[in-house]
């Protein structure tokens, strides 16, 4: 539920280690309820920036604001991060842990422990949350990590890589609690390289390359955007001979489907009817050739940086 | 405050409950108490095994012995006594070397050890035979052992063996061993925790829930009262120790008197924290277990200097070693400790000290977090000194850029 409320405000950041220039003016918002990826080659300045919005460094210039305010204890106690590199207390029980870490985020000792247990309970962990954190299977301990990152009920998350070293099973469990908290109106900021996963989940992206802002909105929008005057068919037939259309490119060894590109002056309509004219085509598949997120990404990054 | 009460708490909680903690605490009191009675024991058991002879041989080399005594019998040579040792018809005998007026050279020839009390009959019969040479009343048993030492303690108003003094030296030196103990083991248990948290990134967690500020001061408190609570069980132990030993001579002297140990806690405290704040910085810079603990390892060598001065104090206690070992930060407490018993520490003297360490605290508390907080994200590359020095006076950029996964790998 996007409420229009936002819950992460970055104005013209930038941020420089010594010569290199991490992050160039970088602008975007996070509104709560959306699920907003975060997108962009290793090294492009997506850890520096999440670390600008956690208050763990401090931007050179530009100005940040969390759920509508600068970053302070009680702002922390209302937001949960989940980093790349996950860890947890080895030789601590289960539930002592998450005891304590929920205690960090101003929780009361047993309000910490009962959600806890909740939440092992929806993670299937139940019976483990007296095991030593190094007793529990990799998956378990990843599930644990995102138990500790949600127990506070935080109004903003930010997760780097949600579901790497999750299995099928349980991406589908981590996938759905991420989508239920959304639909209660948290914000949840992802960072990812799993391209089908920004597809199936985010409303929102921002890609940056080189520090800079490169793509910022809509998932579905961003792809249309950049969809080519073409169409993909599937079938049989004598496609390069159709009226309004420029050129024809194989998509996959087989020949099975086709990239048409069309003229500037067609349109897909007037091709779908060529088609339905024409004795020699047959067609089981037509539609706007859309281009993957992955593609897309590809594409902009491998641009060179314009600094 | 809540923030570094909680951290206290589970540092507190999580350290007490771990097996190094408790052997440390439980384990080593009776390790020390086990080899101390073996020691007492085997030291016993010589005194009183060894043969108790009955009869005596001699061969007077040095023409001092003139009257002979009940159980003593003369020979003219070595061979004589050799034969009649081997033929049981004495069971030992000693030869008194010509030079033995000069040298006091005595040879004692057995099979086996000779008792103590046979070695004291053996002593008595020559003083006899020496003091008949001299015109003198004074009984053979004074010229032996001529000063039984009995001392008045002016400050506590006590008397005290001989064998009491030596408690009354020792138990400060244990009381310091104690202290060093405690200290390293608080300051490495942080330094390790440091560490973990680094190394398994729990550490990206924590800042974004408490500042590391707080980290480090709820790290610091909490392990501090760990320290303490090891210090008062030993002491509890040592008490209950000497009350068992109330008789034995040696424990007599231990008298720890209650300003004595007011300022060693405060000793104590103020050096656990310029230790541990340092261990903390160390253990943040370095990020492995193993480099950190060389590092820590060298930093300890330090405040354990005094010992390796303890003849000089014992021949010396005035050295001028000691005075300045007493205003050096890192040795004050334990100086202070060792010196105590030996001589008057001026209330000034302990003053000036405490200040230089208060002071020395602060400052080093106060670089070491920044230190520390510097470097909790800092992975790969280990900054050099220079870097260091930078970020203690500010001039560092607080803040690393972050590493790439590739990055990790590489450093990996």
């Amino acid at each position: 539920m996007i409420n229009g409320e936002k819950a992460i405000e970055v104005n013209q950041i930038s941020k420089w280690y010594g010569d290199f220039q991490a992050v160039k003016d970088l602008s975007f918002e996070v509104y709560k309820g959306e699920i907003f990826a975060l997108l962009g080659p290793n090294g492009a300045g997506k850890s520096t920036s999440i670390r600008m919005i956690l208050d763990i460094i401090k931007p050179d210039s530009g100005n940040i604001a969390v759920l509508s305010n600068k970053m302070n204890d009680s702002i922390k106690n209302r937001l949960g991060y989940l980093p790349e590199e996950r860890g947890l207390y080895k030789s601590v029980k289960v539930i002592e842990m998450m005891a304590y870490l929920g205690r960090l985020k101003g929780l009361s000792n047993n309000d910490a422990k009962s959600r806890a247990m909740a939440l092992l309970e929806q993670l299937d962990l139940a019976e483990n949350a007296n095991n030593k954190v190094d007793e529990l299977s990799k998956g378990m301990q990843q599930k644990v990590q995102f138990a500790v990152t949600v127990m506070h009920e935080p109004e903003l998350i930010i997760i780097d890589e949600p579901f790497s070293g999750l299995d099928p099973v349980n991406r589908l469990i981590i996938k759905g609690l991420l989508e239920d908290l959304s639909a209660k109106g948290t914000a949840i900021v992802m960072s990812t390289h799993q391209m089908n996963q920004v597809e199936e989940m985010a409303d929102r992206m921002l890609m940056i390359s080189h520090g800079q802002r490169k793509l910022y909105g809509e998932v579905e929008s961003i792809r249309k955007e950049f969809a080519q005057h073409a169409i993909i068919v599937e079938g049989q037939g004598k496609w390069d001979t159709l009226p309004g259309v420029a050129g024809v490119e194989s998509m996959n060894d087989r020949n099975s489907a086709m990239l048409l590109h069309l003229k500037p002056e067609s349109t897909m309509d007037a091709v779908l009817a060529a088609i339905a004219q024409s004795p020699d085509t047959n067609v089981e598949r037509f539609e706007r050739a859309i281009p993957s997120l992955d593609e897309i990404f590809i594409r902009v990054a491998g641009e060179k940086s314009n600094a | 405050m809540r923030n570094i009460w909680l951290v206290a708490q589970h540092e507190f909680l999580t350290n007490i409950r771990k097996r190094s903690f408790l052997f440390a605490v439980f384990g080593v009191p009776i390790l020390m108490a086990v080899i101390f009675a073996v020691v007492v024991f085997v030291q016993i058991a010589a005194e009183e095994t060894g043969l108790v002879a009955e009869s005596i041989g001699y061969v007077d080399q040095a023409n001092v012995i003139s009257a002979d005594s009940e159980g003593f019998v003369e020979f003219d040579d070595i061979d004589l006594a050799t034969a009649a040792l081997n033929s049981d018809a004495i069971d030992t005998f000693f030869v008194t070397t010509p030079l033995y007026l000069q040298t006091g050279e005595v040879r004692l020839y057995s099979y086996g050890q000779i008792s103590e009390d046979t070695r004291d009959d053996i002593e008595v019969f020559i003083v006899e035979n020496l003091t008949n040479t001299i015109e003198t009343d004074v009984p053979p048993e004074r010229l032996i052992d001529p000063v039984n030492v009995d001392i008045f303690m002016e400050s506590s108003q006590r008397e005290l063996t001989f064998e009491g003094i030596i408690g009354l030296f020792i138990t400060p030196v244990i009381f310091a061993m104690v202290l060093l103990m405690a200290l390293q083991l608080s300051s490495t248990f942080l330094m390790a925790g440091v560490v973990e948290e680094k190394s398994n990134h729990i550490m990206e967690i924590l800042i974004t829930s408490i500042t590391p500020y707080q980290l480090l001061a709820g790290k610091l408190l909490g392990l501090g009262a760990l320290g303490l609570i090891q210090i008062l069980i030993w002491i509890v132990v040592g008490l209950v120790g000497v009350s068992l030993g109330g008789n034995i001579e040696f424990f007599s002297g231990i008298a720890l008197p209650l300003d004595f140990i007011l300022i060693v806690i405060v000793y104590f405290l103020l050096t656990y924290f310029l230790y541990s704040s340092l261990l903390a910085g160390i253990g943040a810079v370095m990020g492995s277990e193993q480099e950190s603990r060389t590092i820590a390892g060298a930093v300890s060598l330090l405040i354990a200097i005094p010992f390796f001065f303890f003849s000089v104090l014992i021949l010396n206690p005035e050295s001028p070693i000691f005075t300045v070992l007493m205003y050096f930060p890192f040795t004050a407490g334990m100086t202070y400790m060792m010196k105590f018993p030996f001589v008057q520490i001026s209330i000034w003297e302990v003053l000036v000290s405490l200040s230089i360490l208060a002071v020395s605290t602060v400052i080093v508390t106060w670089a070491a977090a920044r230190v520390f907080r510097w470097a909790l994200l800092l992975y790969g590359k280990k900054p050099n000194l220079f870097t260091i020095f930078r970020v203690i006076t500010g001039n560092q950029e607080i803040g690393v850029r972050p590493t790439t996964s590739a990055e990790m790998e590489k450093s990996a």
